[in-house]
């Protein structure tokens, strides 16, 4: 066979995630321990493209982990059989890393909220190596930067976990018609999250950064409300504004899944709906 | 061919929806007006809605309301901006109701005329002295700091001043106060305007008083912007214990109210903690209950300057409908004050040609229907007419109040479409017409677009100072940023 196809993880700079190269088997037999000079006196040609590839990772390679220079040899000695025992030993290398980045894409795929950094870079071609250093050394960070940013952007004071998208919790919303929908929340997100992902009508205009009074839901039993943390000074004063306030308001952005919540109700207010246990509800501005 | 026009026209019969589609103008672009515009969107399918404001900048008082050490309250603007960007909605900046377009002709070019131009005036005390110069309104001063280009020159002197007295203690009376008293280099990054920035730079104020004619139990700010400002740094706050003592009313109006309990609580909390050491340049709030004004006092100096403010005490009464009321009790004292700023109210302003209700600020209406005085007991509500915001329900809410406020009127535009009173079947002309009867007025329009540019260019003026956005304030600035 004239050429094969080679899969390499990322281990090279300015090479994406994964790819495939067809392989001329010629120009990895040509591949020589770099002598200075050949038998005949000629100078090696410069390597390039795949074999310069696999002189890099050879080198890398020896040099991270000082293996004795058994490889450059057996390289030597046979060039077709050293390309696969190289192939296989930078395999082996990054097969934990590969794996975990399999894992992850998998699960971000599955869960239908690819984040669209990774999206692309998955998406990008092999032989587009246009990625700047610093994109490099944060690509296993781009899955928890992704991630946390969509947290944080609907929960300021959220417990800080990831969110898990295997652990769901089910929650019922009962909208201002009185009819309910039934959902499904993965740990960790926001209730206003989870009713926007689900097309809920509840408003969000801050965007969970508690400046606002618009994501006010009634946690409809009150040993639901029992488990909820108490609100902190921040949410009582928006809470205050909230039209429709109960005895159990919460703001949405601030009332995070736990497993505790499983089987939550709760209310969304309406503007008929009068639940103001206070009497009369004060309009400042 | 005579077939081909039947035949047309007995489809046109039956699409109306499709070729006539409900015009909407909402005239205001601030929480109001899109909140409707975005339930109008929801509500009808195929409505076509534009919203009119008279400044190239839209989203109204989240843009020149909001303090600028508030920048969460104005992430509502991306929701807007949404609104905004669908394919159904316009927003025609620089139209003034008024002199670029009457009302007669919006209603003559749209389905719906919805006024949510809120309130741009405020409310008078009406006392000896008002117009002197050094007394402003608290809008004005709003305005000032917050880039309003009709308010780009208004220049308050802060040089010249000692003591800033404000009265009223509702939520944009706090804001002014803790906009006078905050370390200027904390406003430096945020979007204040760069002219009220460097005035603030330069102030010598060093005293504010907020004035209040009832008690703390009364109280109107929130908690949320009474505890900023008392959590200022080098900021000494007097709060006389006695003002503190609680009546029976006081502890009847407590019980039922949430808000004002916690008011109450962090108000007495101050007044307790006792501040011990006093820095040489410190800044001092005191909160004055139970006084209101009786007149101005004017400069020996400087003649139509206000120099004080002429108190008298008061006491509360219980009127008519339980609530407590201020009256006078004929005890009068002095504070000396260079600059007065009048926190005790917005103002909507008429429309012409429409009934107004001075005493509450707003359009007569039912549940947004606009309704023209009749001399009868029955109001006839006008057609395709409709009111959202303060212009409806007076000056008081906050930005989410709307969101209630749309969703009735809405609601109304809907019942009142369902009963066939809108004349949807009559064809208006209502984007197209508009447009084309401002072009023959020489009126330019801001276009969405074109206020993206605006904001495209604050913000990057706004990143060479470490700011949010540098807000362009003035009407040359704005016109350059968004024609070229």
């Amino acid at each position: 066979m004239d050429k094969i196809l080679v899969f390499l993880p990322k281990c090279y700079p300015n090479a994406p995630l994964i790819g495939y190269y067809q392989v001329n088997i010629r120009h990895i037999q040509e591949y020589k321990k770099p002598n200075r000079f050949l038998p005949s006196g000629r100078r090696p040609r410069p390597l390039r493209g795949l074999p310069a590839f696999l002189a890099g990772i050879s080198s890398g390679i020896r040099n991270s982990l000082r293996i004795p220079r058994v490889l450059p040899k057996a390289i030597n000695s046979s060039a077709v059989l050293s390309s696969y025992r190289l192939f296989w030993v930078s395999t082996i290398m990054f097969i934990p890393r590969l794996s975990r980045v399999a894992f992850r894409l998998a699960q971000e795929l599955s869960s239908g909220k690819c984040p669209q950094a990774i999206r692309g870079y998955v998406q990008r071609p092999s032989s587009q190596f246009m990625q700047c250093q610093v994109e490099q050394r944060m690509e296993n960070k781009l899955f928890h930067a992704s991630i946390m940013q969509k947290i944080c952007l609907y929960s300021n004071d959220a417990s800080g976990d990831v969110v898990d998208p295997k652990q769901k919790i089910s929650v019922t919303f009962v909208d201002k018609d009185g009819k309910e929908k039934h959902i499904k929340v993965p740990i960790g997100m926001s209730m206003l999250e989870a009713a926007h992902e689900n097309d809920i009508e509840l408003e969000g205009a801050c965007e969970g950064s508690l400046a606002c009074s618009t994501c006010h839901v009634i946690v409809m039993d009150m040993e639901y409300y029992n488990k909820l943390e108490d609100p902190a000074d921040e949410e009582n004063d928006m809470l205050d504004l909230a039209f429709g306030l109960s005895e159990t308001s919460r703001l949405g952005c601030q009332v995070i899944a736990k497993p505790e919540l499983e089987g939550i109700r709760l209310a969304i207010p309406a503007a008929t709906r009068n639940f103001a246990v206070d009497g009369f509800v004060p309009k400042p501005h | 061919m005579a077939i081909y026009g039947s035949v047309r026209r007995f489809w046109r019969s039956f699409s109306t929806f499709s070729s006539d589609p409900l015009r909407v103008c909402i005239v205001g672009s601030g929480p109001a007006g899109f909140y409707t515009a975005e339930k109008v969107l929801k509500a009808q399918e195929g409505a076509q809605v534009d919203i009119v404001d008279r400044l190239p900048t839209p989203f109204g008082l989240v843009r020149s309301g909001v303090a600028p050490d508030h920048p969460e309250t104005k992430i509502v603007v991306n929701q807007f901006t949404r609104v905004a960007q669908n394919g159904r909605c316009s927003f025609l900046g620089n139209v003034n109701l008024g002199s670029a377009v009457s009302l007669p002709e919006l209603r003559e070019l749209y389905h719906v005329v919805v006024l949510a131009y809120g309130a741009e005036s405020d409310r008078t005390l009406g006392i000896p002295g008002e117009d002197f110069y050094g007394i402003h309104s608290a809008r004005e001063f709003v305005w000032w700091y917050n880039g309003h280009p009709d308010y780009r020159n208004f220049n308050p002197d802060l040089t010249n001043t000692h003591t800033a007295v404000i009265l009223g203690q509702g939520n944009v009376a706090l804001d002014v106060a803790r906009i006078l008293l905050r370390p200027t280099n904390e406003l430096a990054t945020t979007d204040i305007a760069e002219h009220a920035l460097a005035a603030l730079r330069s102030s010598s104020i060093r005293k504010v008083y907020l004035i209040g004619r009832r008690g703390p139990a009364q109280a109107a700010c929130t908690a949320k912007e009474l505890r900023e400002i008392l959590g200022i740094k080098d900021l000494q706050i007097h709060i006389q214990e006695s003002d503190l003592l609680k009546s029976p009313a006081d502890e009847e109006e407590l019980k039922n109210s949430r808000i004002q309990r916690r008011v109450y609580d962090l108000l007495s909390k101050a007044a307790s903690a006792k501040d011990l050491h006093s820095k040489l340049d410190h800044r001092e709030l005191h909160f004055t209950f139970f006084h209101k004004p009786d007149r101005f006092l004017e400069s020996d100096d400087r003649s139509e300057h206000v120099s004080g403010v002429h108190l008298e005490k008061t006491r509360l009464i219980g009127d008519e409908s339980g609530r407590q009321v201020a009256v006078g009790t004929e005890e009068f004292e002095d504070v000396k004050c260079e600059m007065v700023l009048k926190s005790i109210g917005y103002k909507s302003i008429p429309a012409k040609g429409l009934p107004f209700d001075h005493q509450r600020g707003i359009i007569p209406n039912i549940r947004g229907r606009v309704v023209s005085e009749t001399s009868g007991d029955s109001a006839l509500p006008e057609q395709g007419l409709y009111v959202c915001g303060w212009l409806k329900r007076g000056p008081t809410g906050i930005i989410g109040t709307n969101l209630y406020c749309a969703e009735e009127t809405v609601s109304s535009i809907s019942e009142d479409l369902q009963k066939g009173l809108l004349q949807p079947t009559t064809r208006k002309s209502g984007r197209d017409g508009l447009l084309q009867l401002l072009d023959d007025r020489n009126v330019r329009v801001v276009s969405f677009r074109e206020w993206e540019k605006i904001d495209s260019e604050e913000r990057r003026l706004g990143s060479l100072r470490n700011k949010p956005r540098e807000k362009l304030a003035s009407w040359d600035e704005l016109q350059r940023a968004c024609w070229g």
